[in-house]
């Protein structure tokens, strides 16, 4: 293998991580303040297709990435009603939401754009001045997408948050225990609800990079799991942002990898084995999970409502 | 708040109402407490003293009444108004978050140490609250690490640190040992000299006795009696309690032991963590005996009873019943062996909350005549009959307070599920009982009924294991007693034998038998 091809297959990793970092960070702070929110891939999905409507109808790129992250603020919001205020079992609610995104886009899409062909002009991969120089990597990590600058900056601060702050100690102490953390005057109701609206604002933001940077195009069920795959990465890394993050590293590699042997087997002409490549990124997340699932142990109080007075 | 005269009315409560669905749970109650002084407040279970506490800490809000803090009138709206007025609470289960270390269940919800949390300047301001209250835990530990008396004390600082001047304590002593008992109680009078005021909720008499200035009795949600320590005593207490005489005594004559029924020989088990719960103990109980065993709660006695139901498989180690080796059995075949289980988790494990009395009275024996009858080889009928006169009998005579054999168990009172689990595990005809925290939460009324049940039980020449967390009911109904500590028996003996506080040093492992004693007092 050459320099250049290793450097590309890098570069496409980071490219494929990129949105399952964003919507995995997301859900694992709804996670760790006792939210589980299975509409990740709903909400991915109709983030990806209102930033593409947005891009295809104005052609600003950055105003299709907040058109992303408001429809997921807003989805989220309804996540966190039926969750936090009503109560719902949080398996149907995530369900419901996933079911009306996969749905709902797909028939937008149909409704605006019937079977014609639409595209947008894509964003453009940016390179960073001296970086981008570095062999290998250089092309690799510093020829990107401005989505992935602000992944490299967004994970570590909400790590740092997470351990480090005051919101991050109340975060972990709801989703532990929200009993105690009520005693001390936290207010969960409010905690959960905004760890859940940042985690699908930040699922909405990931379906916007999948159409602007990835795609360029909407097609029915365009994230093809991803989202589920990040509730899996949030399994494998044991609810820490760094560990999820290299999860994310993992499936972008293997997908990246899976690429270029598709491009290799369609080149001597096995269609097949085109076809059967497409699966590899989804085994290694599988025996990853495998792996670590012996290990995991998610946070006490997760997909439990919580009710201050009970008669005990 | 400022500075209070000894003896100053600092927290006073009127006619305080909270309905439940079904229940009135405080019925116009009033309440006084004073700057200076202990307040215990006691009463049964059930008898409203938490739900009343809770209300002062802003968990519940209450359907009538008034709450007066320093004599001005107060809104309790949750928690955060209670700790800004001065009013601290220690839950009886602790509130605690089990993956965070000490300092930070100690600062959470504090605002003092900025967005960015400055944990140097937050365990300075710790330790010097330590120093000034003679209290310490190590700030860097995690919860899940402490014993039960060190988690009081984080609970107790988690109040002191936001400056509680009302303290509140709900049950305090039930997760504790007789030493760590005498040390509280040490730490609450320093406090009230320091001009704090102590509201220390329980349903034991002893430590009513032992602690308090002031006593405040509570029964169905209603204050039934105001008495100063000095003139209060143990059986009017118990009296105004209960609502009747109680006898504290039991029917239990002489032991007379049988043969071995139960022998385990260097028993080790895991525990869910993986580490190694208990480590090769050595016991035999015999027909006609009661062994006891005394320990902390988490010194490996839930991994025991689990081992020997068929519930965990040992490490090593054998387990015989009338010398036939039955370790490692699976659950069903030790309940055909004539081993039953009265176990700790009285709702999750005992009942199936949502089958009627009497299928849960059945439960076990469900395969048997004449409750399932043979149609024609290979298929049996339930008779619906026969065990709906099995369950009318056994509750008359257990005395189970059901509206009917077809209730739902999960209906009932903790009193008459537990009475419910001991008819079923009775009546089948076991040869070892084991009794896992039999009374632990239940009422007076209750807790002689079953205890004279178990002693009936060994009477009539069942083998009895009790396991308990409470050292005087160990003590008085066991006829042999074993200490345990980090999985191992430090101690063995009969009722009588040691004196309370060496029990209690066995208790915490500051001191052990030499393991031959300990072999030997089972041959």
């Amino acid at each position: 293998m050459t320099p250049e091809q290793i450097s590309s297959i890098l570069n496409l990793m980071v490219v494929m991580a990129t949105p399952l970092a964003f919507a995995g960070v997301g859900e694992l702070y709804a996670e760790r303040s006792g939210i589980l929110n299975l509409g990740v891939e709903g909400i991915m999905l109709m983030g990806a297709f209102t930033s593409f409507y947005v891009a295809h109808e104005t052609g600003n790129l950055l105003l299709a990435y907040l058109a992303g992250v408001a429809v997921g603020l807003a989805l989220g919001l309804l996540m966190a009603f039926m969750s936090v205020s009503m109560r719902l079992n949080q398996v149907i609610a995530g369900m419901g939401i996933y079911f009306f995104g996969f749905g709902l886009s797909d028939f937008m899409y149909k409704t605006i754009y019937g079977t014609e062909y639409a595209s947008i002009e894509k964003a453009h991969q940016i390179a960073v001045p001296l970086l981008s120089k570095i062999p290998i990597i250089g092309n690799a990590f510093f020829v990107q997408y401005p989505s992935v600058y602000l992944m490299y900056v967004l994970i570590p601060v909400m790590w740092y948050l997470l351990y480090r702050s005051r919101w991050g100690l109340h975060l972990r102490a709801v989703g532990e225990n929200p009993r105690a953390a009520d005693t001390l005057g936290v207010n969960v109701t409010l905690i959960r609800y905004l760890a859940t609206v940042l985690g699908a604002a930040l699922a909405g933001l990931a379906g916007a990079v999948l159409c602007v940077e990835i795609t360029g195009i909407f097609f029915e069920n365009l994230t093809f799991g991803m989202g589920f795959i990040a509730i899996g990465l949030v399994y494998f890394g044991r609810w820490d942002p760094l560990r999820m993050w290299a999860g994310t590293m993992l499936f972008g590699l293997s997908w990246s990898i899976a690429m270029s042997l598709q491009d290799y087997f369609s080149r001597i002409g096995k269609m097949h084995w085109v076809y059967f490549m497409l699966m590899i990124p989804y085994i290694v997340v599988l025996l990853a999970l495998i792996a670590v699932s012996r290990k995991a142990r998610a946070p006490a109080a997760l997909s439990k409502p919580y009710w201050r007075e009970t008669s005990e | 708040m400022s500075e209070v005269a000894p003896g100053q009315v600092v927290l006073e409560v009127r006619g305080i109402v909270k309905r439940f669905p079904g229940v009135v749970a405080n019925d116009h109650v009033d309440l006084q407490v004073r700057a200076g002084e202990v307040l215990a407040l006691l009463g049964e279970n059930g008898a409203g003293k938490t739900t009343l506490m809770n209300i002062i800490y802003g968990l519940y809000t209450p359907d009538e009444g008034e709450i007066y803090v320093m004599g001005r009138r107060v809104h309790i709206r949750g928690p955060k108004d209670a700790i800004s007025l001065g009013i601290g609470m220690v839950h009886q289960h602790f509130m605690q978050v089990e993956e965070l270390t000490v300092l930070e269940n100690i600062i959470l919800g504090l605002r003092e140490f900025g967005i960015i949390l400055d944990t140097e300047k937050a365990k300075r301001m710790l330790e010097e609250a330590f120093q000034r209250y003679g209290l310490r835990v190590d700030p860097d530990a995690y919860i899940w690490q402490l014993s039960a008396g060190e988690k009081q004390r984080v609970e107790i600082m988690k109040a002191l640190f936001r400056g509680a001047k009302i303290l509140i304590l709900d049950e305090p002593t039930s997760v504790l040992t007789p030493q760590e008992t005498k040390e509280l109680f040490k730490t609450l009078r320093k406090f009230v000299e320091g001009g704090m005021a102590v509201i220390f909720i329980t349903h034991k008499l002893q430590e009513v006795m032992e602690v308090a200035d002031r006593i405040v009795v509570m029964r169905r949600g209603k204050v039934v009696g105001r008495l100063m320590r000095e003139e209060a005593t143990i059986p009017q207490l118990a009296r105004l309690m209960v609502g009747r005489e109680v006898l504290f005594r039991i029917e239990k004559g002489e032991a007379r032991p049988g043969e071995v029924v139960l022998r385990v020989e260097g028993l080790r088990a895991m525990s869910d963590k993986g580490v190694e719960a208990v480590k090769g103990i050595t016991f035999s109980v015999r027909k006609g005996e009661i062994v006891g065993v005394a320990g902390v709660a988490g010194n490996g006695q839930k991994e025991l009873v689990e081992v020997l139901y068929g519930l965990r498989r040992p490490t090593a180690g054998r387990v015989t019943l009338f010398g036939k080796d039955v370790t490692g059995e699976p659950t069903h075949r030790i309940i055909k062996f004539g081993i039953s289980l009265i176990p700790e988790e009285r709702v999750t494990m005992g009942i199936v909350p949502t089958f009627s009395v009497a299928d849960n009275l059945i439960l076990e024996i469900v395969d048997r005549e004449p409750f399932s009858q043979k149609v024609f080889d290979g298929l049996r009928k339930l008779s619906f009959e026969n065990i709906e006169k099995y369950a009318e009998e056994l509750i008359r005579k257990f005395d189970i307070r059901t509206p009917s054999s077809k209730t739902k168990a999960g209906y009932l009172s903790g009193g008459n599920i537990q009475k419910l689990i001991l008819a079923r595990e009775l009546s089948r005809g076991a040869y070892l009982i084991i009794a896992d925290q039999p009374t632990a939460g239940l009422d007076v009324g209750a807790t002689e009924f079953i205890r004279n049940l178990l002693v009936k039980a060994r009477d009539s020449g069942n083998a009895v294991f009790l396991v308990s967390g409470d050292l005087s009911e160990v003590l008085s109904l066991s006829d042999r007693v074993m200490v345990m500590y980090e999985g191992e028996i430090t101690a063995v003996f009969r009722p009588g034998e040691l004196p309370i506080e060496e029990i209690g040093l066995y208790m915490l492992g500051a001191k052990k038998m030499p393991k031959e004693e300990v072999e030997r007092f089972w041959e």
